[in-house]
């Protein structure tokens, strides 16, 4: 029977609430939708519903701060990475293996080049290619760039990776349980936090760190303690801005612009830039877009477009301080 | 441990891993699989949050918390092929903890004369980019939050009462209100 009146309401127009809310199933549910295409009250009654789910459901068109998305994703693997690092893990058969493992690393010969400041355990000359550990030693991936000189030590709970001249880019695998690991620097230390980051140093002195993933805490003599963050680069003259972060209240430098370094120039870290900002500022916001964009590519599963956004960062930032990984998605 | 040889971040050969592969992944330590359940689920969690708080100043905080939980708990995961809304309810958890802890603060400045406790949140101030986030922001949280649970997220009225820990009755009784309270909202914010 229909129910409609003259005054267009229906008294069974609150059964559409019902049937979308899943209180009337079955025979009654048929019942309604059948009695709903003849009656427009009803009808309207159920547009309606469906066309505020449908407004609910609507993508959000707004602009999106891939950079921020970017950083918080990376304080999250960082903040989890810690508690991973925290909680207690027990796997006493590991440990004769990594003892052992390190009586086959130290045998190269040392050489220090202007290292009397040099801590922790004896830099060691190696060739320019990339250097691994023995397997199941160390944690991470180093593909050296420029001839640097450095070497690398294991013990049971702290890997020191020491940097005397040049470039290494590393890699922190995450299998864990897995030692500290420490970059011993002519004038300081960088201690990483799951991460893939490059340092350079050049005449004694650390020059330029850039962070992938994770996060590093930077140390240098003479200098308060810098966290830094994935996206982020810290260089010797650049004058760092720090953001607040849940996880790293002191020190979360801002992507900062690249300056050009000069060997000779005073370790500063509050010097004004001696190049135009503003140039340097674009050029590193170009560089940071054609990485984004070969990261949305890969996210999107072109794998041809990927390589081909790769290539085209490499050629057009021969020295962008990402080349490393870069590389690696271009092939 | 053993080192992994040379490869790309984000191998673009490997099939996609399955929402319970990857937290099984995560349970099992792995960083990659939080990064790679993060890029899925993020925007529509962050998207999620920013509508229920109606306060964009929380959503980063809220969305680190409910992924650093599911982090932590992923051998808890129920097996569905999408951890959406298991991840929805870890967000909803946080949310009903975060409004306690503020029922409690405005129950204090209340106490402190000639403040009357606000039904709805007074801390609304999201820059809404659309009508119904405006008119979203009007209704109370509780309101707001059973109605995104039921038609952004798409739950039936018995997983929102076991999500929410109230009975169902409740439920209907806070969806029927909140589309009312929005469809009149919505009338309003059309007109001329």
């Amino acid at each position: 029977m229909n129910a409609r009146s003259s005054a267009g309401t229906c008294a069974r127009s609150f059964e559409a609430e019902a049937v979308r809310d899943g209180r009337i199933v079955g025979d009654a549910r048929a019942s309604f939708l059948r009695h709903a295409e003849t009656c427009t009250v009803c009808g309207r009654a159920d547009a309606a519903l469906a066309a505020l789910a449908t407004l609910a459901r609507a993508p959000d068109d707004g602009p999106r701060d891939e950079l921020h998305a970017r950083r918080e994703r990376l304080r999250l693997l960082a903040a989890f990475e810690r508690s991973l690092i925290s909680a207690p893990v027990a796997t006493p058969s590991r440990r004769p293996a990594i003892m052992g493992a390190c009586a086959l690393v130290a045998t190269v010969a040392i050489a220090i080049l202007g290292a009397s400041s040099l801590r922790g355990p004896a830099a060691v000359a190696t060739p320019a290619s990339a250097e691994r550990a023995p397997p199941g030693a160390a944690s991470a991936e180093i593909e050296p760039s420029d001839a640097p000189v450095w070497s690398r030590q294991l013990d049971a709970k702290r890997e020191t990776i020491t940097l005397a001249a040049g470039t290494l880019a590393i890699r922190v695998t995450h299998a864990r349980p897995r030692p500290r690991l420490v970059v011993q620097l002519p004038d300081g230390e960088l201690e990483d936090i799951g991460t893939t980051f490059t340092v350079h140093v050049e005449g004694g002195r650390t020059t330029r760190v850039a962070v992938s993933e994770g996060s590093v805490v930077l140390r240098l003599r003479g200098q308060a303690p810098r966290a830094i963050d994935a996206g982020d680069a810290w260089e010797s003259d650049a004058a760092p801005s720090a953001v607040a972060s849940a996880d790293a209240p002191v020190f979360a430098p801002t992507l900062a612009p690249p300056v050009a370094s000069s060997p000779r120039a005073a370790p500063a870290s509050r010097s004004t830039p001696r190049e135009a900002p503003d140039d340097r500022s674009r050029a590193a916001q170009a560089e940071d877009a054609a990485y984004l964009h070969i990261l949305a590519l890969q996210r999107a599963g072109d794998e041809q477009g990927t390589k081909a956004a790769a290539r085209a960062y490499l050629a057009r930032f021969p020295a962008g301080f990402r080349r490393v990984e870069v590389e690696g998605l271009s092939r | 441990m053993a080192l992994s040889t040379r490869r790309p971040m984000r191998s673009l050969d490997a099939p996609a891993r399955t929402d319970p592969e990857l937290l099984a992944a995560v349970a099992a330590g792995q960083l990659d699989a939080l990064g790679v359940l993060y890029d899925r689920h993020h925007i529509a969690l962050r998207r999620f949050l920013a509508r229920a708080t109606g306060d964009a100043e929380d959503v980063d905080d809220l969305l680190h918390t409910t992924f650093l939980e599911a982090a932590k708990i992923a051998d808890r995961h129920d097996g569905r092929a999408n951890a959406r809304p298991w991840l929805i309810g870890i967000a909803v958890q946080h949310l009903k903890r975060r409004r306690t802890a503020l029922g409690r603060f405005f129950e204090v400045l209340a106490s402190f004369g000639g403040t009357r406790s606000a039904a709805v949140d007074p801390r609304a101030t999201l820059s809404a980019r659309s009508d119904l986030e405006h008119a979203l922001a009007r209704l109370s949280e509780a309101k707001r939050i059973t109605f995104l649970l039921a038609e952004a997220e798409e739950l039936s009225c018995a997983e929102i009462a076991a999500l929410l820990e109230v009975p169902i009755g409740t439920v209907w009784t806070r969806l029927h209100a909140a589309r009312r309270e929005l469809g009149a909202l919505l009338a309003e914010e059309r007109e001329p």
